[in-house]
């Protein structure tokens, strides 16, 4: 009962290390190192997803800063267009009215003109008139009812060569 | 047959069979139930790891792999980070003192009912404690720590080295033989009912209390040994 050999005793030490070293590789070993491959392919999937995050998080920084300089361009392009269109406006304006004040000074000028030589017309009209008026009193003798006659005569011409110019 | 006789004769170790080899060695029928153990073990982890996969594991697999965690935390976590490389060695003896321990339950003698099977044991687990010591803090850290905290107490410390390994199998030995020895009386003066009652407390919830003191203080000396 309480007797000890040292055979029995032996075959006990090495039974015991044979049960941990069975225990170790196709217990312990097989389950550790199917919960560390998992650990690990956890890890690989997390690190994934935040490599992943990261990159979307960079391109949609990036996106987004391509998106305010596109902004800023398209309203730099805006700004000049209408600057361009403001002096552009300007200018055919300032054309517009410099070409209708030519015009206008021109109408101007040629009613001028045209009123001068209206005048020199009636004038040389008026000279026509005396000058036949004169020779015509130069030819006959003069009395009180034919000198009335060629007054009239003279007037109604002259009225009627006025209202026919103008 | 009287009582003192028939517990006798029920508290010896029969020799299983004789190897022949000069004068004959014995080998005692604890050593072969110890076999039987190991290979109902082996077969056991070989059944319940087969197939185990990464992804989307099984109930068997998801069961072995909680089970396993659980004993390496129960051990693990008296032991600082230095002592827990010797968690497997550990893990494996509280299977091997579990399953022997409660063995009792189907009619077998339990092999720690053997003082071979103990002091084996405890042998093992003080030169595993040294070993540790060693490893750690090198021969001469170790040489050392026998003079810990003071010189006075070299004396003490050399006596530890021989008390520890006693007071585990000892107390290992004395409760299974108690059990055993409490068990085969209760079924000689009450062969029904009472045993199947008490063989719970003194198979199972001793066994099982045993087999984790030992391994729990086994823990202890080896964090002492490396800290």
């Amino acid at each position: 009962m309480l007797s000890f050999d040292p055979v029995n005793f032996i075959c006990m030490i090495i039974n015991i290390l044979i049960l941990y070293f069975l225990a170790k590789k196709f217990l312990f070993g097989r389950v550790d190192e199917i919960i560390k491959k998992r650990q690990e392919e956890i890890d690989t999937i997390y690190s994934t997803a935040d490599r992943i995050t990261k990159e979307a998080q960079d391109s949609r920084r990036e996106y987004q800063m391509q998106l305010a300089e596109f902004e800023k361009e398209r309203s730099e392009k805006m700004d000049e267009a209408i600057k361009e269109a403001e002096a552009r406006k300007t200018a055919i304006v300032e054309r517009s009215n410099a070409e209708a004040e030519e015009i206008l000074t021109e109408a101007r000028s040629e009613a001028s003109r045209i009123r001068s030589m209206a005048e020199i017309d009636r004038d040389k009209q008026v000279e026509e008139l005396v000058f036949d008026v004169a020779s015509r009193l130069a030819g006959q003798a003069i009395t009180e009812e034919a000198n009335s006659e060629l007054y009239d005569k003279f007037l109604s011409q002259a009225t009627g060569a006025g209202s026919g110019k103008e | 047959m009287d009582l003192a006789e028939e517990l006798k004769a029920e508290l010896e170790i029969p020799t299983a069979f004789t190897i022949p080899i000069g004068k004959g060695i014995a080998i005692n029928q604890t050593v072969v139930i110890t076999w039987c153990i190991i290979a109902f073990l082996f077969v056991l982890f070989l059944i319940l790891t087969r197939g185990f996969v990464i992804k989307n594991p099984g109930r068997r697999q998801a069961l072995v792999e909680a089970f396993v965690v659980w004993m390496e935390n129960v051990i693990g976590n008296n032991m600082n980070e230095k002592g827990k490389k010797y968690v497997p060695f550990l893990c494996s003896i509280l299977l091997f003192l579990g399953v022997s321990n409660t063995i009792g339950i189907f009619g077998i003698a339990p092999p720690t009912k053997d003082l071979r099977t103990t002091v084996a044991l405890a042998l093992m687990s003080i030169v595993l404690v040294q070993i540790a010591g060693i490893r750690e803090k090198k021969v001469s850290g170790w040489l050392k720590s026998f003079a810990h905290p003071i010189g006075i107490m070299l004396p003490m410390n050399i006596l530890e080295l021989f008390i520890k390994p006693l007071s585990l199998c000892m107390r290992l030995f004395g409760n299974i033989f108690a059990a055993f020895v409490i068990m085969e009386l209760v079924k000689m003066v009450v062969p029904v009912v009472l045993p199947a009652a008490l063989c719970l407390y003194f198979d199972l919830f001793d066994g099982l209390l045993q087999a984790y003191v030992f391994v729990f203080l086994t823990s202890l000396y080896i964090n002492e040994a490396v800290e």
